[in-house]
C-alpha cells in the first residue's frame, strides 16, 4: 500500500479538510503517544514483555552494527549482542532512570566490548589508551585516492575506512553515526571525557574525509 | 554546549554516505533466543527470591494438609467403636413395637405381665445391644443422645402407643383378677384419653 502525503491530500480537497485532518491526527496518535525507552523498561520491570520487545526492536539493528563493525567478525558480534541484551534482561528488577536507556545499553555493549579486545589481546588496543592530540590528527596519514563518483563505491570505500579506523575512533564514529548520539551520552556510554570523545571524533573524521578525497 | 555540527567532528557527506551502507540485522533465531528469555525472565516473577519466599506457600499448604489429618483422626478415634457404625434411629425404634404387638395378638401373659412400666423399660431389646449393656442405663452416651436428637418425635407416639396397650393389659389383669369395677374405671380413664383406639371385642364383651 503506498502512502499518501496528507498535507497534499489536505489542500488538494478544500470540502474534505475536516475529516481529513481528524484522519491525518488519528494517524499521528501512536507517534505522539510513543513510549519513551524508560517508560517501557519500567514496563518491562513491572513484568509487561511486549515494553521489552518493542525496546528490542526499536535497538536490536544500531547495536548490532555497533557491534559487527566494531568488532569485525559477525560470529563474535551475535555472540556479545545475545549476551548485551540478556545483561539489560537480568538487570530488569534493579532497573531505575539514572540515565538515558540508550546511554546505558551502549554503556554495556562498550564493557562488553572492552571484554572482547582483552581476551583476544589481553590488553586493550592502543587506540583507547593514547588519544590523538590536534597534530596527531593533522599528520594521520591520509590517502588521496581518485575521486569516487558513484554512490556504491563511495559505501563501499567508506566501510573499508571505517575498519581501518583505530577501536577508539571507529566506536565514537560508530555511536555518533549509527547510535545518534550526541559527545556526552558518547563520553557517558564510554566511560571517557567529551573532550576525548571530540579528538577521536575529529580524527575519525578526518581520516575518513581523506580516504574519500573529500578533504 | 559546545557545537555539535562542528565540521571537525561532523561532515554531512560522510553522515549521508554512511547512512547509505548496508543496514545487517541480527538473524532471527537470536532475536526469537532473546525475546523468549525476556518473556522468561518476566514469566519467573523476581529472581532470587529469598528461601522463605520461595517455600511460603508449599509449606503452608503441608501446614494445613497436616493439621486437617490430625484433627480428623483425632475426631475418629475419639468416637466409641458403636458410634462409628451406629444405626440409624428408625431401625432402633422400630423393633421396639413390634415385640409387643406380637404379645398383643398371641396374648402371651406372661411375658406382657413381665413388660415395664415405662417407656425405658419397655425397651427390651435395646438392652440386648452389647454396646448398651457394656455402658449401662444411667450413662448417656453420644449414640443416645444423637437417637434423641434426630427423632424424638417418633419415640413420643411409640412411647404413647405403647403406654395404651400397657393400660389395656393392665384392664385385662383386672378383669381376670375379677376386679371388674376397677377394670371398667379404669376402661373409662383409658377412653378418656385413646378415644380412638380400637378395643379388642373380645374385651369389649368382658367390660359390658
Amino acid at each position: 500500500m503506498a502512502f499518501v502525503d496528507m498535507d497534499v491530500v489536505i489542500k488538494a480537497v478544500p470540502g474534505g479538510l475536516p475529516f481529513f485532518r481528524s484522519w491525518h491526527a488519528v494517524r499521528c496518535l501512536p507517534m505522539a503517544l510513543e513510549d519513551s525507552d524508560e517508560t517501557l523498561m519500567l514496563a518491562y520491570k513491572k513484568g509487561d514483555a511486549t515494553a521489552f520487545e518493542t525496546l528490542y526492536r526499536r535497538y536490536k539493528g544500531p547495536v548490532y552494527r555497533y557491534l559487527l563493525r566494531q568488532c569485525r567478525n559477525p560470529a563474535s558480534a551475535e555472540e556479545l549482542f545475545q549476551d548485551i541484551w540478556l545483561r539489560i534482561v537480568n538487570a530488569r528488577q534493579g532497573y531505575t532512570v539514572k540515565a538515558s536507556f540508550r546511554t546505558w545499553l551502549y554503556q554495556i555493549a562498550h564493557h562488553r566490548m572492552i571484554d572482547h579486545y582483552r581476551r583476544q589481546n589481553t590488553t586493550l588496543p592502543e587506540s583507547y589508551l593514547d588519544d590523538p592530540g590536534p597534530e596527531d590528527v593533522a599528520a594521520a596519514d591520509t590517502q588521496n585516492p581518485a575521486r569516487i563518483v558513484d554512490g556504491q563505491q563511495q559505501a563501499a570505500q567508506l566501510s573499508v575506512l571505517i575498519d581501518a579506523l583505530p577501536e577508539a575512533q571507529r566506536e565514537a564514529f560508530l555511536l555518533k553515526e549509527e547510535a545518534g548520539m550526541t559527545l556526552q551520552e558518547i563520553a557517558t556510554a564510554t566511560d571517557t571525557s567529551r573532550e576525548t570523545v571530540k579528538s577521536r571524533l575529529r580524527y575519525a573524521i578526518r581520516r575518513l574525509r581523506d580516504g574519500m578525497g573529500m578533504s | 554546549m559546545t557545537n555539535e555540527t562542528d565540521k571537525s567532528v561532523h561532515d554531512p557527506r560522510i553522515s549521508q554516505t554512511y547512512q547509505g551502507l548496508d543496514k545487517p540485522t541480527p538473524p532471527a533465531g537470536l532475536d526469537d533466543r532473546i525475546l523468549a528469555a525476556a518473556r522468561r525472565e518476566v514469566g519467573a516473577g523476581p529472581r532470587k527470591a529469598s528461601f522463605s519466599r520461595r517455600w511460603a506457600v508449599p509449606i503452608s499448604a503441608a501446614a494445613v494438609l497436616v493439621l486437617s489429618v490430625s484433627l480428623i483422626t483425632l475426631q475418629y478415634s475419639r468416637q466409641s467403636p458403636d458410634e462409628r457404625t451406629a444405626p440409624q434411629p428408625a431401625t432402633v425404634i422400630a423393633p421396639q413395637s413390634v415385640p409387643l404387638s406380637k404379645e398383643q395378638q398371641t396374648g402371651d401373659r406372661a411375658k406382657t405381665e413381665e413388660a415395664p412400666q415405662t417407656y425405658r423399660e419397655l425397651a427390651p431389646d435395646r438392652a440386648s445391644q452389647p454396646a448398651d449393656n457394656m455402658l449401662g442405663e444411667e450413662e448417656v452416651t453420644p449414640a443416645v443422645q444423637k437417637e434423641k436428637r434426630i427423632a424424638p418425635v417418633q419415640r413420643q407416639d411409640a412411647a404413647e402407643r405403647l403406654s395404651a396397650n400397657q393400660q389395656i393389659e393392665q384392664i385385662k389383669q383386672l378383669l381376670s383378677e375379677g376386679k371388674k369395677k376397677e377394670a371398667i374405671a379404669a376402661f373409662e380413664s383409658f377412653r378418656q384419653r385413646y378415644p380412638d383406639y380400637k378395643l379388642d371385642p373380645e374385651l369389649k364383651k368382658r367390660l359390658d
